[in-house]
């Protein structure tokens, strides 16, 4: 016990005799202007460095390194005629002798070659000599590391100290011995008795408050590094840019540094995303002072005036994004699982400028990558469902195959290695389409078809490989490309069809997914043929070949027909959609999907975990992550007054203008979406309407588990308790000064009488569209009970055993 | 596998049943938690204030849709008239007929046929199982306006 004692006050002994501070002096930063400390390169006949002309110059003919060998200390510019014991000397103004503890000198470099040296030297100020006190040899990078536990003598009454780094040249014939540096830093204990406060003053900022900007946005900040005294520090090694937060978690970071000039000020400039700040909501920027020694004072930064902030509550949205969904997937296959991996590359990622302004949190989307990928689930009951296991990559019914091997991509990049190359249509789009049909004639320029007005026409795909996040919401959708590619190749080689909804119609459904045959009479060269091309996903899957021509060239990538996903973003950890859409023309599907933490779902090739009590697990992520995007929209929403203020640049006119720009991607994209499957008939209807019972017998499914599982229960109540008890919040005080009532208040009297009613038009449209889908569904309905036809579907229709591979 | 005309019957019965549950275990939050019911009592005010705002915009889109067909904007015309046109033209296959072959009314004839002893909704007992989640969503309904309506004098007291 008295041991322990004696331990335990030796320890408060040492650690109230340390007070001191710890510096680390580099190069990083600093250029040639910088004049507190230098590096040089000079020649000299012997291996003793010379003795310096006074304690604050190094020897006569050093040359210091150049502007770019300054940034980081590296490799000099080529050697002189005469190298001989080449030196690279450093000069560092640290502080007056009597502050400094302790120097640690770490050099990183090599020997010009083999077998020569490299000599390490430092000045002693009082024997007014130098001392050798290490050695390299070889020409492969090593670290040199050594420790003044007494540096006074090393260190000049101003505060200098010169170091030297001395090639040896060993042989007969060796006269170069220029050596390689690296890297040196010096670790500088300095007294606390010695050290000063140093302070930050913002001159200018590019960030206001509650601003939104990009992870790769640059901030740039003019500011001015002071003593508690208001004095500008000129020359301050150390500034930096730092990001705060203490919303849905706490931390910081610093992600760009900057040095002040001759008067003090410095312009600090970074990305947030080099610090690692990226998707979060509410970040204090500020610019910081942090522990630097400049001309010979030691300051620290841990002061209050050390940090200050330039703007609060700035939400930081990715420039990029690659986020996998897992969810519940419903078709006429049955009720499945299904894993979504969504890739926006940061080219891919827009901001949404809004009369000459960068609208904050809103980022429009195009060319990104999606992969949707079906997992038979494993134990479902309930007679129409897929094999346990059976793995379908979006573009192809195959089971084996792989998604990494075979991703069904959308809209990706590089179309140099990629058949689809949406957005670019003119000229070079999908230039294999017209190979062989020359003969046939050639096929209209453009890689989309779109004709809900019953016409073929060109290039909209530009329009509806789009998306938006605005605030925490994010909608996608997916063009008609891949789907309209191989069906205008058959509509134009097989007469009987014409267009795509003509194919699409008269082709049974067994001709589309499965084993049949589309029937096709093709006026081949001035001849009527008939021909058997395979059905339309043999088409994605394989290249159909006429008198040894490549009539129609598979897309084994494609096959997705219209998607969308609609969802609740307030991260990407945290993320909640739908996605609607259709495979084949003839195959729509509903997907509810989720993210989850990685490990918490199988890997696909798992059969036996993707079963019915893996739904347990997707629906506890599924309910916080709900919950929390309804905590942190209501957070958001009632701060809209703040983000988006009634007048500036970034103000709730141009947000709602910029909702007006969803609005305006996302129906007549639906309204293309019902529209085909109404066009599509028999094909499409009945396959929705199975896929719809499908959901609401898995509907049943989900809320028994939700009432059985106490967690999931308890997630319920949650979930209930974050929705009422944001309500408020969402929706605003009844005063519309923010929320809900404010965008509403804002909707109506902000936007112009055009844009109101332009905005209003495309609704009415789709309501024309959505009353007559639900009437199409509601006339077939009832016949599903009375045919059964591959022409004509209905419920004893084996949806599975139709699709068997052709 | 297929489908059946029944287990679709079923399917679609699943989705009452499925949302009397979800319905019956919200309305189950707000009567068992003092928290929530208390959340619930406060909304009241706002909805109140958001209702003010929802009528305002309603209230100026009816204004532009009118102004729009006394210019005689056709197509605004045809979508406005082309709602009740639609409707009406459909109502048979939207809403049904006497025999309940088609439209709302056949959904509820083939449920209510399903449900008769003797056939497969009678045999797995879902005509009670379905009444039973109902009246639980509405007995808990019940359970949780009188747990927001014992609060309401607290909340908004009379001065």
């Amino acid at each position: 016990m008295r041991k322990k004692m004696v331990f335990l006050l030796t320890l408060l002994l040492l650690i109230s005799v340390s007070e001191a501070r710890v510096y680390n002096v580099n190069f990083a930063g600093i250029t040639q202007a910088y004049p507190y400390f230098n590096a040089y390169d000079y020649n000299n006949d012997t291996n003793a460095p010379p003795v310096p002309p006074s304690e604050s110059s190094p020897p006569s003919g050093a040359r210091e390194f150049s502007d770019t060998n300054y940034r980081n200390i590296w490799y000099p510019e080529g050697t002189t005629a005469n190298p001989g014991y080449e030196t690279h000397y450093f000069l560092f103004k640290l502080s007056q002798d009597a502050a400094v503890d302790r120097v640690e000198v770490h050099w990183r470099g090599a020997a010009n070659d083999g077998n020569d040296l490299v000599h390490f030297f430092a000045y002693n100020n009082d024997t007014r000599s130098w001392t050798q006190l290490a050695n390299i040899t070889g020409g492969t990078l090593q670290w040199i590391n050594y420790t003044f536990t007494d540096p006074d003598p090393y260190i000049s009454p101003g505060g200098y100290m010169h170091l030297a780094f001395v090639g040896d040249p060993e042989g007969l014939f060796d006269s170069n011995g220029a050596p390689y540096t690296d890297y040196i830093e010096l670790i500088v204990t300095v007294n606390d008795a010695y050290v000063q406060t140093a302070c930050v003053q913002v001159i200018s900022d590019n960030v206001r408050d509650w601003d939104g900007i990009f992870d790769s946005d640059t901030v740039s900040v003019q500011a001015r590094a002071t003593t508690t005294g208001n004095e500008p520090i000129p020359w301050y090694t150390n500034l930096s840019l730092k990001a705060v937060w203490s919303y849905l978690g706490s931390g910081s970071a610093y992600f760009g540094s900057g040095m002040s000039n001759s008067t003090g000020e410095a312009v600090i400039s970074g990305r947030p995303i080099d610090g690692g700040v990226t998707d979060r909501w509410r970040v204090s920027l500020k610019v910081a002072a942090r522990d630097a020694i400049v001309d010979g004072v030691p300051y620290t930064g841990n002061s209050a005036c050390s940090e200050v902030s330039f703007a609060d509550n700035v939400a930081i949205t990715p420039s990029s994004y690659n986020v996998t969904l897992i969810g519940r997937y419903w078709d006429n296959g049955g009720a499945d699982w299904v894993r979504i991996w969504w890739v926006a590359e940061p080219s891919d990622v827009l901001p949404v400028n809004i009369g000459g302004y960068n609208l904050p949190v809103a980022q429009k989307f195009r060319n990104w990558d999606f992969l949707l990928y079906k997992i038979g689930a494993v134990n479902v009951i309930g007679p129409n469902n897929d094999n346990d296991n059976d793995w379908e990559g979006i573009s192809s019914n195959v089971n084996e195959v792989n998604s990494e091997m075979y991703p069904a991509c959308i809209g990706p990049d590089d179309n140099t290695t990629q058949p689809y190359n949406c957005g670019q249509w003119a000229g070079n789009c999908r230039d294999s389409r017209s190979v062989g049909v020359g003969l046939l004639g050639q096929l209209p320029a453009g890689c989309c078809v779109t004709e809900s007005g019953g016409t073929m026409s060109a290039g909209n795909c530009a329009r509806y490989e789009t998306g938006y996040r605005i605030s925490t919401l994010v909608e996608f959708n997916v063009p008609d490309h891949n789907l309209g590619e191989p069906g205008k190749a058959v509509y134009k080689i097989c007469s009987e069809y014409g267009n795509l909804t003509r194919y699409l119609n008269m082709v049974p459904y067994p001709g589309h997914e499965g084993d049949q045959e589309a029937p096709c009479t093709s006026h081949l060269l001035s001849v009527y043929l008939t021909v058997s091309p395979t059905s339309t996903e043999g088409f994605f899957r394989w290249t159909y070949s006429l008198l040894g021509m490549d009539i129609v060239k598979n897309h084994p990538h494609g096959g997705l027909g219209l998607l969308s996903f609609i969802g609740l973003w307030p991260d990407n950890q945290h993320v909640v959609g739908l996605v609607v859409g259709h495979r084949f023309g003839i195959h729509p599907f509903t997907a509810l999907v989720t993210s989850m933490p990685p490990g918490t779902y199988p890997a696909d090739e798992q059969a036996s975990y993707w079963n019915l009590s893996f739904m347990q697990v997707w629906l506890y992520y599924l309910l916080k992550n709900l919950a929390y995007g309804i905590f942190v929209t209501a957070e958001e929403w009632a701060n809209m007054h703040l983000r988006y203020p009634p007048s500036g640049e970034d103000n709730i006119t141009a947000l709602n203008r910029a909702i007006n720009l969803v609005i305006g991607d996302f129906l007549p994209y639906l309204d293309e979406t019902l529209w085909m499957l109404e066009a599509s008939g028999n094909n499409t209807i009945k396959p929705f309407i199975v896929s719809t019972v499908t959901q609401l017998n898995d509907t049943k499914r989900i809320a028994t588990l939700i009432r059985s599982n106490e967690t999931l229960r308890a997630e319920f109540v949650s979930l209930t308790g974050t929705l009422f008890g944001k309500l408020p919040e969402l929706v605003g005080p009844p005063d519309a000064s923010t929320g809900l009532n404010y965008l509403l208040k804002w909707r109506t009297e902000g936007l112009t009488y055009t844009e109101k009613r332009d905005t209003n038009a495309l609704i009415y449209d789709l309501l024309d569209r959505l009353l007559s889908f639900a009437v199409a569904i509601m006339k077939h309905l009832p016949l599903m009970e009375y045919v059964n036809t591959p022409a004509s579907p209905g419920w004893n229709f084996n949806w599975i055993e139709n699709s068997t591979q052709p | 596998m297929p489908l059946s005309l029944d287990l679709s019957t079923v399917y679609i019965i699943d989705g009452f049943q499925g949302n009397f549950i979800l319905m019956a275990e919200l309305f189950r939050a707000i009567a068992i938690n003092s928290t929530i019911s208390d959340y619930v009592a406060n909304d009241i005010y706002y909805i109140f204030g958001f209702l003010k705002w929802l009528s305002y915009f309603l209230n100026d889109i009816s204004t532009i849709v009118n102004n729009e067909i006394m210019l005689g904007n056709a197509t605004w015309k045809g979508w406005l008239v082309g709602y009740w046109q639609r409707v009406a033209l459909n109502s048979t296959w939207l809403f049904g007929d006497w025999r309940g072959a088609w439209g709302v009314a056949y959904l509820w004839n083939r449920g209510l046929t399903c449900i008769q002893p003797g056939q497969f909704c009678y045999s797995i007992n879902y005509g009670n199982l379905t009444t039973q989640e109902a009246l639980e969503m509405v007995k808990w309904m019940f359970n949780a306006t009188s747990e927001v309506g014992r609060k309401l004098s607290i909340w908004y007291p009379w001065s």
